[in-house]
């Protein structure tokens, strides 16, 4: 059956969005018809008309969110002058009165700490790379562009996470992968438009919060799906036991049957809507573990997303699924590596981290790029915030921890838009202020807005009689320069 | 002056599509203004340019520099208009770079209203509601009908008829109770012919406990209700009991002033109960943080702003939280006006830094009915306990014996400074005498003394029982101090404090009695580790066998200050922690077996000593003797006060009858503990008291770390709204008493709206947190008046205001779309129909739990965990915990309004229908129409359960044939009888499904499996299945997920 062009004869669009979206302020309501039509898994152009505001040079992003706090220091801010600076006082010069998280804001020394890893220029360009831990980055840096001056005001990591998320430290805001859900709708007419996958470190470390992907005020369509490791690789995704798809699409047409002839005798078009949804829902019983199933990838792959790619739920894992789902049409991908908050053991936690994530983010961006998708998928690898130069707790030969820092932090993008081999942004010897170029979170968030085709200040959904969005009240930029 | 006008509907300002109008400054001008204007010339001072206001009348005609916005009917004179009309982008309004434009609709509408004289009012919520009185008698009609009427034929639509009585019963039973009705409930108004029937339906609706629970699904969303503390950790806390409160106040149709004003202020009415204590915690459902690096100040303000927030949506309806950093942009409340009102919220006792496990303190004790019961129970056993235990006692005194010894010389100047004994030889029993203070300590477990101690019996800790108890010297880091023991230990190498007084959470201050690697030590701290001093004995003790230990303190806060005795002989130390200046005074107490939390050390101890004075080395030989013993023999004539009270504490544990009854009265003591110890808190609002008052100002930009101190801000309320009471105390009570004051223009409107809402699926105003003038423009503006001034003038009665709604032919309208009406009015705001939506997220599983039985009908506890998919809570969780551990039995079928509420990761099948994840407050849920949806009810086990146990009822109850049992499973979710057709189709189903069954008896088998409750029947499974199928076919339809 086709339920869409039946819903389509049968409705008058407005009445979906008297019912089902009514919340939203007027200029908004026109703009949510399409997808709403379809409900998560939207035909392309959510806002309608509206969006693009202009061509776009991203079609999707793959988010590589590393929670915790990754040490930028350690891994992409290095400068060889850290190595004199290794073991002396910071200088108050340096941290100027700075608010300090109440982690370290007792301690009564805070001594510098260089990098304990081999460090390299790498690139064209020569940029410094932690090439013991991030070799295969490294073997990228002529793909990517690193920013070394991204800045955020949250020190701790619940307000800096859904900060940079939702564009705003208060709760009740879309996440960015939702604002995307919601503008620019699914590539795909069987796959959501937004998708979170969760993987984790040696230990789980810091909190995640359903909020990070969560709707906010859009309607809940928009959230983040989920995508799981497991059996039901989305919740509920598998009929129950002793229910086989013959079973299922008989009680499926005897159910679209029954809501056709009520649809007939009530006149409501949400009756129409409902029967495209369920039948959705049966097409996405086959169409998502046909994207999890990745037997048939060749061997290559694996071996060049690594060792761990095998694991089921393992980072290198989620991110051939986030290739698949890219394939797909899936807008908005963001995966989620748990285990970044190093306040002591970051030598070897550190390194730990980066054997889960270097490669199969290297291999991510290369395979995009044999794929010729490159060009339009924006691949992006940071977190919530950085560290301190200084060392949290005891700094002895080989260990030693670092606190919150939300003055500096690095991330880096590659494809979509953004420039390959390239660098910006400087920030001091300790790498704990800007010198030059800061980008603010939002000043990110905005970009990648632009890369999508999206003027980040146009944009915007009525909430509470203010034109919310996603990158927040005050005055924020596109960071052109680092645009292709 | 009005005018005709015909207007093109482009935007929700008007929702209706070609219909003729009148230009109405409040509906069609001020929004205009206020959404493409004020952002620069409206309330915000900072950002306003070319010092025009357009939100004040005396400002947008008044000429400034020669020029005037406005001048009324005069076209060619209103700069305003030639602004919005310019060709050159240097000088149209709303400029470019505001990303807003005027369509061309408004624009007409902008000529039309200056043509037309340029009418001005005040924004239309701000002006107290009056009430519009309608003949009704003569109109033969009530008043929402008159005003529902009189705009639908203002729009030429007519009104439908009224609804069947089984649709009617059916969305009159969900909209008041949650639940579907049940077949006789259906049977016995179909039965009932007189007139009144429905409105006895209605009575009989409004008074069962199940209205309560309904209403508060509403409620829950509003009060971001949640059983964690969301931040950082997401720990559990106990705030059902304020839940179970909000279900009791509308059952009881406790007045909605009340209803508010106990939950914003309830600490502070005259002899609060308890009751509205508990109520008072609706402000403290905000989310708060336990996160270790936060900086207490910054979480402290967020809380006061999120109450703020809170309030304002739920009781104003005014978006209040954007004056937070400057002024709002479109209402009138300045940025200073925002902190008056914060100010009221600012003076709370609750930190910043909350805690992770449970409830943060102030809370108030909740005893439950059963708990009541159970205390004044043992409480008169344990009186009646006492007296026998008196009467031992004084029979023991009479016993003691005379004595044969001369005291030991200097004993008495030892003993002076004895505070406190503990000779442990009492038989049994879990608290401890102490033969010097005659203060009981408690045990926190049962504790069984061990018959050979080194004097008499001792007792034996295994590291994490512990007895405590107040009344404990408190030392000082300047104090003297000896503590004395004879300790056994079990293993060479064993730690851990056997005695202390020492608060670990607050950076261990306070004293221990440590041992550390099999060797004695001591722990004197202010902050630990920099403000304290540690030593630690270089001998070891001797495992298995009876070693004394005593350390004295001279009050130096240095390592020098302190001595390690083993045995009676001083020993060298290490020192661990060198200098102690702050003080060590805590108010945890003292507690043998461990610390306030843990630390407990493996070992047998007796004999314990606590003197406030450093003995001398001669001194702690003497401590190594049976203390006991030597008071006993001692010459009763020459025993110091001291060696009295020790030798009567013997005589007593000598006793065998003394030793029985006072066995009794601790059993019975413990019981007592329990229940207290055990029972629920409830977090609460309580205000610093005055001398602690914290002082409020302005924040710049909102900054916590930005106060501007030159002035303090006083509680108060914006200019915009009524005065506040002359000399009235600047406190909560006031607010809440304020929100209810007769000219009050905006609460009782609130109030009407988010009830409509309730019965329309949307408010008579369609933003319902915001009647500010951004918001929406009302659909029916006399009703809303009307019925906001009719629920105060009949004492806020929320029962009364309900049955009014669903007694209007407006609600009881059929819900059948027509093509003329959903072509003029696809949003249904005038309602020539009644709404048909999706049942909300809690009641598609409640629907499916009562009708298969299963629903436990039950109220109130603590939050319940049905199932939900593995491995969600994991996930997200702080270093993976808490886990999630789904409950059995009965707790999986309780209404879903107990379902317990994680906030960061809140139950799915909730959360996809939905269901806000409550961390902010939220006064109206979006409705969504999603394939995930579709998935969760299919396939949720709790459902598949559901349609077990509905299929196995159908079979029972539903007749023999298959026709039967698809009509009757049909007509009990719907409440209808099935159309020829429905009826066919459902027979088909089955019967595919039985063939498909009979073929793979094994399938069967296992769709009969799915959740924890037995199947019970003794159906053939293949047919068992089928009927799952049919019910589960059933469960998904359109009709039973929706309110017709």
């Amino acid at each position: 059956m086709n339920a869409l062009s039946e819903l389509q004869q049968l409705s008058n669009r407005r009445q979906f969005l008297g019912q089902s979206c009514s919340l939203l302020g007027g200029a908004a309501l026109s703009s949510l018809l399409p997808s709403q039509l379809s409900g998560a898994v939207s035909a392309p152009g959510g806002m309608g008309s509206a969006l693009p505001h202009f061509a776009p040079k991203a079609k999707r992003v793959i988010y590589l969110f590393m929670a915790g706090g990754p040490s930028h220091i350690d891994m992409f801010d290095y400068k060889p002058k850290m190595k004199e600076l290794h073991g002396t006082e910071l200088p108050e010069s340096i941290r100027n009165g700075q608010r300090i998280t109440g982690m370290t804001s007792g301690q009564k020394e805070f001594p510098c700490v260089a990098p304990m890893f081999n460090f390299e220029r790498v690139g064209e360009r020569g940029t410094w790379m932690n090439t013991d831990i991030l070799p295969h980055t490294a073997s990228i840096a002529d793909k990517i562009t690193l920013i070394r001056t991204m800045n955020t005001e949250a020190i701790n990591h619940d307000p800096a996470i859904t900060y940079i998320n939702t564009g705003t430290q208060q709760f009740g805001h879309p996440s960015m992968g939702s604002w995307l859900a919601y503008g620019l709708g699914s590539l795909s007419d069987n796959l959501p438009a937004y998708v979170t996958m969760i993987s984790v470190g040696k230990k789980p470390g810091q909190a995640l919060y359903a909020r990070l992907w969560g709707s906010g005020f859009l309607p809940s369509q928009y959230q983040g799906v989920q995508f799981r490791s497991g059996n039901d690789p989305v919740l509920y995704l598998n009929n129950p036991d002793g229910i086989d798809s013959n079973l299922r699409r008989s009680m499926l047409d005897g159910l679209g049957d029954l809501n056709r002839q009520r649809l007939q005798e009530v006149g409501d078009p949400e009756i129409a809507s409902r029967i495209s949804q369920y039948e959705m829902a049966f097409r996405m019983q086959s169409s998502v573990p046909d994207l999890m199933d990745t037997t048939e990838e060749p061997d290559y792959i694996f071996d060049q997303y690594g060792p761990q790619s095998r694991e089921k739920g393992s980072f290198a894992a989620n991110c051939i699924l986030a290739r698949r789902m890219a394939e797909r049409g899936t807008r908005f991908i963001q995966l989620f590596h748990r285990g970044w908050d190093q306040h002591g053991s970051l030598p070897k936690e550190l390194a730990h981290n980066c054997e889960s994530v270097d490669q199969p983010a290297a291999a991510l961006v290369k395979d995009l790029e044999e794929r010729g998708m490159l060009e339009d998928t924006a691949v992006i690898f940071g977190g919530e915030f950085g560290r301190t130069i200084y060392s949290q707790g005891k700094l002895t030969k080989d260990n030693h921890g670092r606190d919150h820092h939300g003055r500096c932090f690095s991330t880096w993008v590659a494809g979509g838009g953004f420039k390959a081999g390239f660098d910006y942004g400087e920030t001091d010897d300790y790498s704990y202020n800007i010198v030059k170029d800061p980008v603010h979170i939002n000043d990110f968030n905005a970009t990648v807005l632009h890369n999508l085709g999206i003027n980040h200040e146009r944009f915007t959904v009525k909430h509470q009689g203010l034109d919310s969005r996603l990158t927040g009240v005050e005055k924020r930029r596109v960071v052109k320069e680092i645009l292709t | 002056m009005k005018l005709p006008l015909f207007i093109l509907a482009t935007t929700a300002l008007l929702p209706l599509a070609g219909i003729s109008a009148e230009v109405d400054f409040a509906r069609d001008i001020r929004p205009i203004l206020s959404d493409k204007c004020f952002f620069c010339h409206g309330p915000d001072e900072e950002h306003r340019e070319a010092d025009l206001r357009l939100d004040l009348k005396e400002n947008a005609f008044q000429a400034i520099e020669g020029v005037t916005a406005f001048r009324a009917g005069d076209l060619n004179g209103s700069e305003a208009w030639h602004r919005i009309i310019s060709d050159d982008q240097e000088d149209l309004m709303p400029p470019r770079e505001s990303n807003k434009k005027l369509t061309g609709r408004e624009i007409d509408l902008m000529k039309a209203w200056i043509e037309s004289g340029a009418e001005w009012t005040e924004h239309w919520a701000f002006i107290p509601p009056v009430k519009q009185e309608i003949d009704v008698k003569k109109a033969g009609t009530s008043h929402i009908d008159a005003f529902i009427k009189s705009r639908l034929a203002a729009e030429s639509l007519n009104p439908s008829d009224e609804t069947d009585r089984r649709t009617l019963i059916r969305r009159l039973t969900f909209d008041l109770t949650g639940l579907p009705p049940t077949k006789t409930e259906v049977k016995n108004l179909l039965g009932d012919t007189s007139e009144n029937a429905v409105s006895t339906l209605v009575d009989r609706l409004l008074a069962s406990p199940h209205f309560g629970e309904r209403m508060a699904l509403m409620w829950l969303d509003a009060a971001r209700y949640g059983d964690t503390s969301v931040m950082h950790a997401d720990g559990p806390r106990d705030m059902w009991p304020w839940r179970d409160w909000v279900v009791n106040a509308f059952n009881q149709n406790q007045p909605y002033d009340q209803f508010s004003i106990e939950q914003l202020a309830g600490d502070l009415l005259p002899n609060a109960s308890n009751a509205q204590l508990i109520a008072s915690g609706f402000n403290r459902n905000h989310p708060s943080s336990d996160e270790g690096g936060a900086i207490a100040e910054e979480l402290r303000v967020s809380y006061v702003a999120d109450r703020v927030k809170t309030t304002s949506n739920v009781w104003l309806g005014l978006s209040m939280e954007c004056a937070q950093c400057h002024d709002h942009k479109y209402d009138p409340i300045s940025h200073k006006e925002y902190y008056q009102f914060y100010a009221y919220f600012n003076n709370t006792e609750d930190p910043g830094m909350q805690t992770r496990k449970g409830n943060q303190s102030p809370v108030v004790e909740v005893v439950t009915e059963v708990e009541e019961d159970k205390l004044k129970e043992v409480e008169k056993t344990l009186t009646e306990q006492r007296a026998l235990v008196e009467t031992e006692r004084i029979k023991a005194l009479a016993k003691v014996a005379p004595g044969t010894a001369d005291p030991e010389p200097d004993a008495a100047a030892r003993l002076k400074n004895l505070k406190h004994y503990f000779p442990l030889n009492e038989s049994s029993g879990f608290t401890l005498l102490d033969a010097q203070s005659s203060k009981d300590l408690a045990g926190k477990t049962i504790l069984l003394n061990k018959p050979d101690g080194k004097f008499g019996s001792a007792i034996e800790l295994n590291g994490s029982r512990t007895f405590e108890g107040p009344g404990f010297t408190e030392f000082d880091n300047k104090s003297k101090m000896t503590i004395s023991a004879w300790v056994k230990i079990a293993d060479a190498n064993t730690g851990g404090a056997v005695l202390s007084k020492m608060d670990s959470s607050k950076d261990y201050r306070g004293w221990d009695l440590w041992i550390q690697g099999g060797r004695p030590a001591m722990h004197i701290v202010n902050k630990w580790p920099s403000n304290a001093v540690k030593v630690v004995g270089k001998e070891k003790l001797k495992p298995n066998q009876w070693e004394h230990v005593a350390i004295t303190y001279n009050g130096g806060g240095t390592p020098e200050s302190v001595k390690i005795y083993l045995n009676g002989k001083p020993i060298e130390h290490d020192v661990e922690a060198k200098k102690l200046t702050g003080t060590i005074k805590n108010e945890v107490p003292f507690k043998i077996g461990g610390r306030s939390q843990g630390g407990g050390a493996k070992a047998e101890i007796d004999e314990i000593q606590v003197y406030d004075r450093a003995l001398s080395e001669k001194e702690i030989e003497w401590t190594q003797r049976d203390l006991t013993a030597e008071s006993v023999n001692t010459l009763a004539r020459k025993r110091g006060s001291q060696q009295t009270t020790i030798a009567n504490t013997d005589a007593f544990s000598k006793s065998g009858q003394f030793k029985k009854q006072r066995s009794e009265e601790i059993l019975t003591e413990a019981k007592r503990l329990q229940i207290l110890t055990g029972k629920t808190t409830s977090m609460v609002m309580a205000d610093n008291p005055p001398e602690k008052m914290r002082k409020t100002y302005i924040l710049d930009r909102g900054a916590y770390d930005a106060p501007k101190e030159d002035e303090v801000i006083v509680p108060g309320t914006p200019a915009i709204l009524p005065p506040l009471p002359a000399n009235a105390p600047a406190n909560r009570l006031t607010l809440a008493n304020w929100l209810f004051s007769e000219d009050h223009p905006l609460t009782s409107r609130v109030a009407v709206n988010q009830v409509w809402q309730l019965f329309f699926g949307h408010g008579i105003v369609n933003s319902t947190a915001d009647l500010g003038a951004q918001g929406d423009f009302p659909s029916h503006p006399e009703l809303l008046d009307w019925l906001a001034v009719d629920f105060r003038e009949n004492g806020w009665d929320m029962k009364r205001l309900a049955k009014q709604i669903v007694m209007s032919s407006t609600y009881r309208q059929s819900s059948h779309v027509g093509a003329k009406d959903l072509e003029k009015d696809p949003e249904n705001r005038l309602l020539a129909r009644a709404p048909r939506f999706r049942l909300q997220a809690e009641m598609i599983r409640d629907n499916a739990l009562a009708l298969s039985g299963l629903l436990l009908d039950e109220s109130g506890g603590p939050g319940v965990k049905p199932y939900q998919p593995p491995g969600l809570w994991a996930e997200v969780s702080l270093g993976g915990n808490p886990k999630f551990i789904q409950d059995k039995g009965d707790k999986l079928f309780r209404r879903s309004l107990y379902t317990y509420w994680k906030r960061s990761s809140p139950p799915p099948a909730m959360v996809i229908f939905d269901a806000p994840n409550r961390e902010t407050c939220v006064v109206k849920r979006p409705r969504t129409n999603t394939p995930l949806q579709a998935l969760a009810a299919m396939n949720d086990v709790q459902l598949m359960e559901a349609s077990r146990h509905l299929a196995n009822r159908i079979m029972k109850e539903g007749g023999q044939t298959t026709t039967e049992r698809a009509g009757y499973l049909f007509e009990l979710a719907t409440a209808r009888p099935p159309l020829s057709g429905e009826l066919e189709t459902l027979v088909e189903v089955h019967d595919r499904s039985l063939a498909s069954y009979q073929g793979g008896p094994e399938k069967a088998t296992q769709v009969l499996s799915h959740g924890d409750s037995e199947n019970t029947t003794t159906f053939p499974a293949p047919e068992q299945a089928a009927w799952t199928l049919v019910a589960s076919l059933i469960l998904n339809l359109d009709e039973v997920l929706t309110r017709n």
